[in-house]
C-alpha cells in the first residue's frame, strides 16, 4: 500500500454543521482571508465554539487566585533508638519531613507509611551525620513513621483537618471545571453529529468526502478522548486491530480507516460507521455526568500529550490513513486547551509556570509547524529521525511540564 | 480528597506513587520493616558509597565499577540561564543518588509523577559515581562561553580505523554514570535526562557491562569481549606523579579545567566473529599477550614487563612489530600514557550481517587529547584494525571536583 499525501479536507462553505476544529477550523479561517489572525487566535475566536468555553479558558480571569494549601514542617531525628516525628501532628496538606542521622548505626532508612503500612515514601541510605528531606502530600489521618532497625522502629503521626483549601471553595477552580466540562461536552455533541456527516457520506458511496469526514471527526475525538470516563466505550471506538480479540471484534474509527484507506471502500465500513454514531450518542450520555477534579484536567492533557508521541508519531495509529500528524495537532490543541482553562488560577500563583509552560507549547507548535507545509501534514511515515526527535522532545517537555500542575490544582 | 477522583491515574492515589512502582495494592513487602532494605548495614553502604565531592570528581581514579550508563546531551535551550539552572539541579540530583538517596525535587503526592522513578528504591547506592564532561561544541556562540573554551577542546581529527556514525558520536555535555549494579547506573542517566528536559536532549547513549580496565592496583585485571586481559599496565590510583603529567589538566589550561582532565570516549565495533575463527596463536601474535595467563609473549605472568627488543631463533620479533602492546606502549612512545576506563558492550545484532553488534566502549582521560590521538594513529599499522572498528566518538572536557557549595554551574559559569 502505497503512502498517500495527506491532504487537510476541504473546508465546506458555509460549514454546515458548523464542525471543524482545531487545526481544520484553523486552516478553513486562513483560507478565507483571516491570516492576521494568529493560529491559536483565531481558533479562539472562532464562534463555532462554545460562549462559555470561549469565555472562560481564554478571557482573563478577574476573581483572586486560588491559595496554595500551607505547608507544614516536621523534624526527624534518626538513631539507634527511634525516629520519632517532632511534632507528631500536622495539618492536611504538604509535609516537609526533614530527617537527620544523629548516630543510628543500624538504622538509615526513614519510612512514611499509612496506617495500615503501605509505604507512601521513604528515604534509604540515611548513614550517620546525612541529613535529607522527604515532602509529601497527606489527606486527614492516621499514619506511620517507621525506621526499621531501631529499637523503637514506628511512631504515630497524625494529620487532621483539611489543610488543602477545597478546590470546591475556590472560584478560579471551579471556573476552571465547568469551562472544561462545557468544552468537552461541546466537543461530544461535535462528535456526535460529524460521526452521523461521516456515515451518511458512507451510505452516498462518497468515498473522498467520507475520508474528509473521519479526519474531522478523529480530530474532535482526539479533543475529548481523555475525558471518556468509560474506559470500555474508547476501548470500541477508538481500538486498534491488534488489540481486537477476533476480527469481528475489531470496531470504530480505525475499522472505518482502513475501509476508507486500504480497501478504497465505503461500504465495507458502514458495519463500523453505524456502531460509532450509536456509540458516540452512548458518549454524549455520558458525558453529561462528567466531574473532573482540576487535576484532571491537566493531567488529561498529559495523557493527550504522552500518547501523541507514543501511538501517533509512531504511526501506530493512523495507520492506514497516516493522519498520524493531524491528531498529534489535535492532542496539542486539547492540551492547550486545558491549559487555558487553568491558566487563570495558576496566573497569580505561579506567573513562572505559565509563562514556562507558554513557551514550552510555542516549541512545540513550532515543531509541528517545522514540518507542515501549506497548511497540510504529509504522512507521518514520511518525517526525518531528526524531525521525529525534535517533535518528541518538545512534546515530552510539555507533558513533564503539564504533569506538575496538578499538585498546584488542590 | 479531590486527587482520589483522578480518572486516568487514579490507582496512583490508592497505593502511593512511589509504592505503585514497587507493588500493587498494599501488598508492598519489600518496603516494609522486614524487607530487604532494612536487611543492609550501614557499614555496607558506606562501603558502597563513593564520595561525591573532592579534589577530582569521582569516576576517573576512583576504583572502576562493573558498570556503565554513559550519554551524551545536546543542549536545546537557547538561555544560558536555562542550563546554569540545569546544571546546579543536575549537581544537586546527582549527589544525592550517588549518596543512595532519591531524586530530590519537590513533594511526594498522588496526583503527580514523583520526581525520583523509582527503579533504585531497595537497592544500596552501588558504588555509584556520576561524572560530567563538556564538549567542544558546548563553547560556541550560544551561551557565552566561548571565552572559557579549553583551547585544546577541539574536535577530534579523522583517525585510522574510524568510519564514525554521527548519531553515536559528539554532543555538548557527557554523563558517565558508573556502578557495581546496572540498574543504579541507568536510573542515574535516565533520571538526569529527565530533569532535562526542554534544556538538553539525549544525543546518544550506551550502556557497558562489563568494566575492561582496572583503576585500582587492587583490582585484577579484567578481560575484554576478544578474551584477552585488558588494561594490565593501566595507570593506577597510586601512580601519582604520572597521573600529574599524563590526566590532570594543568595550569596551562583555562582555570575552570585544571585539575580535571580531557575524555575521550570511542565506541568501537569489535568483528566478534570474525575473531573467534582466528588461530590462538595469531590471536595472541595481535596482542603480543598470552590468551589465557596474560602474560606478555616474552613473559611467564600478567606483570613480566614486557621485553620489546627479544627476537626468537630465526632473529624474529617475539612481540611482532604490529602488535598492539608494542605499538601503544609507554617504552614505545616516549613515555606517554593514558588512563583507560572503558566497558564491553552489546547491543543486539547487526541488522546487515546479523552479527553480534558488540564491543569495547573506551573511555581514556588525558590531559591533552592528543595523548590520545598520537597512540590512535600508531595503531594504523596494529593487527588488531582487522578486527576492530571506530564507530562512535566523543570528547570531552571534565572539570575537577567539586568544593562544599559548589556546583557544576558555578564551576562553569562564574
Amino acid at each position: 500500500m502505497p503512502c498517500r499525501a495527506l491532504v487537510v479536507p476541504t473546508p465546506q462553505p458555509g460549514g454546515e454543521n458548523g464542525a471543524r476544529r482545531g487545526r481544520i477550523a484553523t486552516l478553513s479561517l486562513a483560507m478565507r482571508g483571516l491570516e492576521s489572525l494568529s493560529p491559536r487566535a483565531a481558533a479562539r475566536g472562532l464562534p463555532l465554539l462554545g460562549v462559555a468555553f470561549v469565555a472562560g479558558c481564554s478571557g482573563a480571569g478577574a476573581t483572586p487566585a486560588p491559595s496554595l494549601p500551607p505547608s507544614s514542617s516536621v523534624s526527624v531525628t534518626l538513631s539507634d533508638a527511634g525516629c520519632a516525628p517532632e511534632p507528631a501532628a500536622a495539618p492536611a496538606g504538604e509535609v516537609t519531613f526533614e530527617i537527620h542521622n544523629s548516630d543510628g548505626d543500624s538504622v538509615s532508612e526513614v519510612d512514611v507509611q499509612h496506617a495500615d503500612g503501605g509505604t507512601i515514601a521513604l528515604q534509604q541510605n540515611l548513614v550517620p551525620g546525612r541529613s535529607s528531606s522527604l515532602v509529601v502530600w497527606l489527606d486527614a489521618g492516621t499514619y506511620r513513621v517507621s525506621c526499621p532497625g531501631a529499637a523503637t522502629s514506628a511512631y504515630t503521626f497524625t494529620v487532621a483537618g483539611t489543610g488543602a483549601a477545597d478546590w470546591q471553595t475556590q472560584p478560579l477552580l471551579v471556573a476552571a471545571v465547568t469551562q472544561y466540562v462545557a468544552y468537552v461536552r461541546q466537543q461530544g455533541s461535535l462528535l456526535q453529529q460529524q460521526v452521523q456527516t461521516l456515515l451518511t457520506a458512507m451510505q452516498r458511496g462518497q468515498l473522498t468526502r467520507a475520508r474528509s469526514d473521519y479526519a474531522t471527526a478523529r480530530v474532535t475525538y482526539e479533543h475529548l478522548e481523555q475525558a471518556i470516563p468509560d474506559a470500555s466505550l474508547d476501548r470500541a471506538m477508538n481500538g486498534l486491530a491488534g488489540n481486537a480479540s477476533s476480527p469481528a471484534q475489531f470496531t470504530g474509527f480505525h475499522r472505518v480507516e482502513l475501509a476508507l484507506w486500504q480497501n478504497d471502500s465505503t461500504v465495507d465500513g458502514l458495519t463500523a460507521a453505524t456502531g460509532l454514531a450509536t456509540e458516540a450518542d452512548s458518549l454524549l450520555q455520558d458525558l453529561s455526568g462528567l466531574s473532573p477534579a482540576p487535576g484532571d484536567i491537566t493531567n488529561n492533557a498529559v495523557s493527550s500529550l504522552t500518547n501523541a508521541v507514543s501511538t501517533r508519531l509512531t504511526g501506530e495509529e493512523e495507520s492506514y490513513s497516516h493522519l498520524g500528524l493531524l491528531m498529534m495537532q489535535a492532542d496539542l490543541d486539547a492540551a492547550e486547551e486545558a491549559f487555558q482553562c487553568v491558566r487563570p488560577a495558576l496566573q497569580r500563583s505561579t506567573p513562572l509556570v505559565v509563562s514556562q509552560l507558554g513557551a514550552e507549547y510555542a516549541t512545540a507548535q513550532a515543531a509541528l509547524d517545522a514540518v507542515s507545509s501549506g497548511g497540510s501534514f504529509p504522512p507521518d511515515t514520511s518525517l526525518s529521525p531528526a524531525q521525529t526527535r525534535s517533535i518528541a522532545g518538545a512534546f515530552d517537555t510539555l507533558a513533564a511540564s503539564m504533569s506538575k500542575l496538578a499538585v498546584l490544582l488542590q | 480528597m479531590n486527587r482520589r477522583t483522578l480518572s486516568r491515574r487514579r490507582f496512583l492515589g490508592e497505593v502511593g506513587v512511589l509504592g505503585a512502582s514497587v507493588a500493587a495494592g498494599g501488598a508492598l513487602a519489600s518496603c516494609a520493616p522486614a524487607g530487604g532494605a532494612a536487611a543492609t548495614t550501614d557499614s555496607e553502604i558506606s562501603a558502597q558509597t563513593v564520595p561525591f565531592r573532592g579534589t577530582r570528581q569521582a569516576g576517573i581514579t576512583t576504583a572502576a565499577q562493573d558498570r556503565l550508563a554513559f550519554a551524551a546531551f545536546d543542549v536545546v535551550t537557547s538561555s544560558a540561564q536555562s542550563l546554569a539552572a540545569l546544571l546546579q539541579t543536575w549537581t544537586a540530583a546527582a549527589e544525592a543518588m550517588t549518596q543512595g538517596q532519591l531524586v530530590p525535587g519537590g513533594e511526594i503526592n498522588p496526583s503527580y509523577p514523583s520526581p525520583d522513578t523509582g527503579e533504585a528504591l531497595d537497592l544500596t547506592p552501588g558504588s555509584l559515581t556520576i561524572t560530567i564532561g563538556f564538549g567542544p561544541s558546548l563553547f560556541d556562540s550560544r551561551f557565552g562561553l566561548s571565552s572559557k573554551r579549553p583551547a585544546l577542546l577541539q574536535d577530534l581529527p579523522p583517525l585510522p580505523l574510524e568510519e564514525l556514525d554521527p548519531a553515536s558520536s559528539g554532543g555538548d555535555i557527557s554523563i558517565q554514570a558508573c556502578s557495581d549494579d546496572p540498574q543504579i547506573a541507568f536510573h542515574a542517566v535516565r533520571n538526569l535526562s529527565r530533569l532535562g528536559l526542554g534544556v538538553v536532549a539525549p544525543r546518544w547513549m550506551q550502556l557497558g557491562f562489563g568494566k575492561t580496565s582496572k583503576t585500582s592496583a587492587a583490582q585484577a585485571t579484567p578481560r575484554n569481549l576478544m578474551g584477552f586481559r585488558d588494561g594490565t599496565r593501566n595507570l593506577t590510583s597510586n601512580d601519582t606523579a604520572l597521573l600529574d603529567q599524563y590526566v590532570w589538566v594543568g595550569e596551562d589550561d583555562q582555570p575552570w579545567l585544571r585539575g580535571g582532565a580531557y575524555q575521550v570516549a570511542r565506541r568501537i565495533r569489535m568483528f566478534i566473529e570474525e575473531w573467534d575463527a582466528d588461530f590462538l596463536q595469531d590471536q595472541e601474535n595481535v596482542f603480543g599477550r598470552f590468551k589465557f595467563s596474560g602474560a606478555p609473549l616474552t613473559g611467564v605472568v600478567e606483570e613480566d614487563v614486557p621485553n620489546f627488543a627479544a627476537v626468537d631463533s630465526d632473529g624474529d620479533l617475539v612481540i611482532p612489530d604490529t602488535a598492539h602492546i608494542r605499538l601503544v606502549a609507554h617504552e614505545q612512545n616516549n613515555g606517554l600514557r593514558i588512563l583507560r576506563r572503558g566497558y564491553s558492550f552489546s547491543d543486539g545484532l547487526d541488522p546487515v550481517s546479523g552479527g553480534m553488534f558488540a564491543g569495547l566502549f573506551f573511555i581514556a582521560y588525558v590531559r591533552r587529547p592528543a595523548q590520545f590521538i598520537s597512540l590512535a594513529r600508531r595503531m594504523a599499522t596494529d593487527n588488531l584494525g582487522e578486527y576492530i572498528r571506530h564507530i562512535g566518538s566523543g570528547l570531552f572536557a571534565v572539570p575537577p571536583g567539586l568544593g562544599p557549595g559548589e556546583t557544576w554551574a558555578t564551576q562553569l559559569f562564574s
